[in-house]
């Protein structure tokens, strides 16, 4: 359980280095969503080990949010580069 | 019984974050915007099946299996389609994909 | 019409029900909430409808399960393999399915879902996609998903 935490973990880790080095907007913003699926893992994984399964609702809002700021900044990098 | 019940849940698990790594990993090495993106999608969409199915193997209750496995389904709606809007974003501000070849 | 709102109703509530369990007092909460997602959802689509068969929707999840396992392990593979395995590149994929109805709309996201495709942009007659490698039956793959969505299908009144 230990070594499925820190596995999921570690790709938790590789989504900030995408973030940090880009080098797109798109990159970061993949970084972004793998930060959420990555952080709803980790949360799923600790809602196994502690046994507190109201944790899972902790997974979803991670889960959704994720989904949400993707699509709020293609909204706005569409509505940036849209020609008037 | 419980016993492999819980080695067999221990192990879809540890399938599942490996998943996890693996897509971490293309979306470091791979070479453009879209190649990450079929990284992150894909893997991250089977990790999170395995996952999810190996919980369920632990769940107490039926209903936290639901609950489990709808959150699977709002991971994979969530990721196929940010993975959509995402290529087609840099797809129109004319990111060129790497091509041919081993690269 | 009146019928979609019944069955969106009961689907939402099912949903709230899985969501906030069954203490009674949640459904203060959930019942509002539930009426107007099934109300927003049915003007939002409005006439147009989709069956669904239920052998066929069946005979597509299997397909499904047994398709992301394998683009999963297909993705995976190049990744981990140290002189990756990728030869790149957008297809341009006719549709047939009408690109303004529901099933072009699933369909484009079930692409990315499977091995070395991944959907770009959704046009009027065709799918842009971008292939991991060229050298695999992308074409052939993609034909076979329109396929099986199309028999999952059945056109609605509106169609």
């Amino acid at each position: 359980m230990i070594v499925v935490a820190a596995l999921v973990l570690g790709s938790f880790s590789a989504a900030l280095i995408r973030i940090w080095r880009g080098p797109s907007g798109a990159d970061r913003m993949m970084g972004a969503q793998l930060f959420g699926s990555s952080g709803a893992a980790t949360v799923l994984v600790l809602a196994a080990m502690l046994e507190d399964w109201s944790l899972i609702d902790v997974a979803l809002v991670f889960a959704s949010l994720a989904a949400v700021t993707v699509v709020a900044f293609v909204e706005r990098t569409e509505r940036a580069s849209m020609p008037q | 019984m419980e016993g492999v019940r819980e080695a067999l849940a221990v192990g879809v698990m540890v399938l599942g974050a490996l998943f996890f790594v693996a897509g971490s990993v293309g979306m470091l090495r791979f070479p453009d915007v879209y190649t990450r993106l079929h990284a992150l999608t894909k893997a991250d969409n089977l990790g999170m099946g395995l996952l999810v199915f190996g919980l369920s193997l632990q769940a107490p209750g039926w209903q936290l299996v639901l609950k489990l496995v709808l959150i699977w389904i709002f991971v994979m709606i969530a990721g196929a389609i940010s993975c959509h809007l995402v290529a087609r974003e840099a797809y129109r501000q004319g990111v060129k994909p790497e091509q041919g070849g081993d690269l | 019409m009146a019928v979609g709102v019944f069955w969106r109703v009961v689907f939402f509530a099912a949903l709230w029900w899985i969501w906030a369990g069954d203490k009674p007092a949640s459904w203060w909460f959930g019942a509002p909430a539930v009426l107007s997602a099934a109300f927003m959802a049915a003007r939002r689509v409005g006439d147009e409808s989709h069956r669904v068969r239920m052998r066929g929707l069946g005979m597509f999840l299997i397909y499904f399960v047994r398709a992301s396992f394998q683009g999963g392990v297909d993705v995976a593979w190049r990744a981990m393999s140290p002189r990756m395995r990728l030869r790149p590149g957008f297809i341009e994929y006719p549709l047939r399915l009408d690109a303004r109805r529901a099933p072009a709309v699933f369909f484009a996201n079930i692409i990315s879902l499977l091995p070395g495709t991944l959907s770009v942009e959704l046009g009027e007659t065709s799918v842009m996609v971008h292939a991991i490698d060229l050298e695999a039956p992308v074409e052939a793959q993609l034909q076979e998903l329109e396929r099986r969505i199309a028999a999952m299908f059945v056109a609605g009144e509106g169609a």
